[in-house]
């Protein structure tokens, strides 16, 4: 490419969220490049377990996000959309083993009742009574859930970016910018590039290129378990500790331990996540860890204790400091726009942040839904809540 | 109890040398093996059955010797696996006697690993690798039932056919790529040792009647009428062989998966023998003591010792051998045809590979990570350990092996329940809370 060659947007990070923005932009006609340091779904995008689900999120606002983006996403995967093949709907189970536990799901129930979410409990009881057989007999209370998804992250990346008639340079990372009159200049380390407007989407990569904009890498260490036996019946859908509600939905982390989430993929392996530790040191996993996880996943469902563990990975989420992501122009900077810091909830809010920013280029009004996302939040604040 | 002993994986030449230097020097090792006896491959008669009753090789005399001098010193942990070690020093044993525990120092002995060229019909049942038919000779004395043909290239091939001749079981063909016996001078510069042991190998097939049909590719294998058949090409002559069994064998290559030294933290951890450098047994014995020698130094349990380079010798016998062995022309991978199964766990042929790359290239370069997730190379349960030497010999431009294979653990698949149930020695077990 020659370093004259100017677009109307370049987007920093080929995660999902960057792919999204970067076919929703094509769409509306926008002249686009993707650049990224290492490669698609090279971070937190390729690492994740690709649950979309919207029962994990904080009630309210997070909650309607994770679901208008889920309703959205369900259509992009019908006809021929852009998700058909990659997006599957599938039940997802909860379940509780204490009583804290049980009244996470309470609170649940009522989210979803009160916020009238498209998910749905279709089932309610002991562990019994689930289409689950075979749990650990700790479980006392399991929520079927209807209208969830799976969704992996590097499958949708991989949609987006070969649909999206844009630009694609790797490994180019984005150094420094420079907002002018005419757009932004923007360097990387492959020479300069203008554009009209930039797009800054690369996970905790946007750590260093945004001072102002107070994050945290959040590790995660994952186990990836072969196929098991031909006999045994795959999980119906994601298998789901109501601690891990806790954790989650509670500001910052719980103490409930290592909540677990047993996934299963569609080969019929699973995988057993995951952590989160304050931390940002990718691919370091340690055995004691593991053993606690898969110590909890066999104590959920013991026929794990038979599957055989291929390989360990950790991947590290971009979080905020007050567990919402970033996303919107910067103050003072109205042509660069940051969408980072989603802490594993990229996979399900990446359809709507894709086409709200896409609307947001394309048309200079952003959808009020995400002002409280703004990264302007950060500079209006006195003391950062930790 | 916080145990720190240090840990040599692997009970082939150099582990077992490495054990006997460290307990000859006072530190007792802990020495794990996958294998049910020691040995590692290349002794793997040290571990014989009972009812047989083994030729061994001077060396591996003297070695057990040596050993059994030592093995009340040496918690020797056989029938189990290395699983794990990670940066916070923890190391993970499973199997029959499996452990968690903080090793001080770590000498990886995992020796060689064969490769095996993808060819069509590699994968078919009754083909295996030749290495494996060795050491079910070696351990069992059994060999599979029927006519058994031996394929591919390098000195170990005529090692194995001597050792089937010694069974009775001689096989039907030894089909080398290469052409060894053309050079017969170049050959005379090889080492006494390995001149003796080849013309011994070479005397026996020649004796029991066995071709060597030199320079031909063993191009194809496929299934006629409960047979297998293999396809040779001989400077474009083609011919057939109907077989029963199959054992193929392309050469050595470090059997280093997953444990490069970039792995630790804070603990020292070196490689010993092959698995360091592919230099054959005699080099392997040296490289333990020379390992142990350097783990001594780290703790400083010695007097300073500098590291001693791998001795040259070994470096030119294996230079000179490759060159014996070297086919002309080279064979290239994308002269096979696209339906070859590059990675036999996930099913991906040759053409998924090109198209991948195909594809990729039409818009951005692809990268190690996209063969990995979207191409699935390399994430089934041999954890590329068949495959992605011949995906990084195919993307050159694109992936390196390093960056294919990475460094994650478990070395290779281990049960949940093996990791639930090693004792765990890394701290005071008042401290732990995995009840």
């Amino acid at each position: 490419m020659q370093p004259t060659d100017s677009y109307d947007l370049v987007i920093a990070g080929a995660g999902i969220i960057g792919a999204s923005v970067a076919w929703h932009a094509t769409q509306r006609g926008l002249r686009v490049a993707v650049i990224d340091a290492k490669g698609p779904a090279a971070a937190a995008s390729g690492a994740s377990d690709g649950a979309v689900s919207v029962a994990s999120k904080r009630p309210g606002l997070m909650a309607n996000l994770a679901d208008a983006s889920l309703c959205y996403a369900r259509e992009m995967a019908q006809h021929n959309g852009i998700l058909k093949g990659i997006f599957h709907p599938r039940p997802t189970f909860i379940f509780a083993r204490s009583a804290p536990e049980s009244a996470a799901l309470d609170r649940l129930t009522r989210m979803l009742h009160d916020q009238s979410l498209s998910v749905s409990i279709h089932q309610d009881g002991a562990a019994q009574t689930s289409a689950i057989s075979g749990l650990g007999k700790d479980i006392t209370r399991v929520i079927e859930l209807q209208g969830e998804a799976h969704m992996l992250g590097y499958q949708a990346t991989h949609a987006y970016l070969s649909a999206a008639k844009c630009d694609l340079f790797w490994p180019r990372s984005l150094e420094a910018y420079e907002p002018g009159p005419e757009g932004v200049r923007v360097f990387t380390s492959a020479g300069e590039m203008n554009c009209a407007q930039l797009v800054i989407a690369s996970g905790i990569g946007t750590m260093g290129l945004l001072p102002n904009v107070p994050m945290i890498a959040r590790s995660g260490q994952l186990i990836v378990s072969d196929r098991g036996p031909a006999s045994e019946p795959n999980l119906p859908g994601p298998l789901t500790s109501a601690a891990y509600l806790l954790d989650k939905t509670a500001n910052g982390r719980g103490d409930a331990g290592l909540p677990v989430v047993i996934d299963p993929l569609r080969t019929g392996q699973v995988l057993i996540g995951s952590t989160r530790e304050d931390h940002g040191t990718e691919r370091q996993t340690d055995i004691a860890i593991v053993r606690r996880l898969l110590h909890s996943a066999v104590g959920c469902l013991p026929r794990l204790a038979e599957r055989r563990i291929i390989r360990v990975f950790a991947g590290v989420r971009s979080a905020s400091l007050d567990g919402l992501p970033i996303v919107g122009a910067l103050p003072e900077e109205p042509n660069v726009i940051c969408a980072t810091g989603f802490e594993g909830d990229g996979i399900c809010l990446s359809a709507l942040i894709g086409r709200e920013i896409a609307a947001h280029l394309a048309t200079g009004q952003s959808s009020p839904d995400l002002a409280a996302l703004t990264p302007g939040r950060f500079s209006s604040q006195e003391a950062i809540p930790a | 109890m916080i145990d720190t002993r240090p840990l040599i994986v692997g009970a082939g030449p150099a582990g077992l040398r490495a054990a006997i230097t460290l307990s000859d020097a006072g530190l007792h090792p802990v020495l794990v093996d996958h294998a049910p006896g020691i040995g590692g491959a290349v002794y793997a008669n040290l571990r014989a059955q009972p009812n047989l009753t083994p030729k061994l090789t001077r060396e591996a005399r003297i070695l057990r010797q040596d050993f059994d001098r030592v093995r009340p010193r040496v918690d020797l942990r056989l029938s189990t696996a290395f699983a794990a070690f990670d940066q916070t020093g923890t190391a993970l044993l499973t199997g029959q006697a499996g452990m968690m525990f903080k090793p001080r120092a770590v000498i990886f002995a995992t020796g060689a690993r064969e490769r095996i060229q993808p060819r069509p019909g590699w994968t078919l049942a009754g083909v295996s690798s030749a290495g494996a038919l060795q050491i079910a000779l070696k351990t069992t004395g059994t060999l599979p039932l029927g006519r058994l043909l031996l394929a591919g290239t390098g000195p170990l091939l005529y090692a194995i056919a001597a050792q089937m001749v010694a069974a009775d079981r001689p096989p039907v063909a030894v089909i080398e790529t290469g052409n060894p016996l053309r050079h017969p001078l170049m050959a005379l510069r090889l080492p006494a040792r390995v001149l003796t042991e080849a013309t011994r190998y070479i005397g026996q097939l020649l004796l029991a009647g066995v071709p060597i049909l030199s320079g031909t590719d063993l191009t194809r294998i496929e299934t006629r009428n409960g047979a297998l058949i293999a396809h040779t090409s001989r400077q474009g002559r083609w011919a057939e062989i109907s077989v029963d069994h199959i054992g193929l064998h392309d050469g050595l290559a470090r059997n280093d998966f997953g444990i490069s030294a970039e792995m630790t933290g804070q603990t020292p951890v070196f490689q010993a023998g092959d698995c360091r450098s592919v230099l054959g047994r005699w080099a392997a014995e040296e490289d333990g003591k020379r390992a142990a020698e350097q783990v001594l130094h780290a703790l400083n349990a010695t007097p300073g010792r500098a590291a001693i380079a791998p001795d040259q010798r070994f470096i030119k016998t294996q230079t000179l051998l490759a060159k014996l062995f070297a086919r002309a022309p080279a064979l290239a991978a994308p002269e096979l045809p696209d339906d070859t199964v590059i990675c036999r766990c996930e099913n991906r042929s040759l053409g998924d590979l090109k198209q991948a790359l195909q594809t990729a290239s039409e818009q951005t370069q692809t990268t190690a990570r996209t063969l990995r997730l979207t191409e699935r190379f390399g994430m089934g349960p041999c954890q590329g350990r068949q495959c992605l030497d011949w995906v990084a010999a195919l993307t050159p431009d694109t992936t390196s092996f390093a960056d294919l294979r990475g460094n994650r653990w478990p070395i290779k698949p281990v049960r949940v329940r093996d990791i639930l149930d090693a004792p765990d020695f890394t701290a005071d077990p008042s401290h732990q809370d995995l009840k």
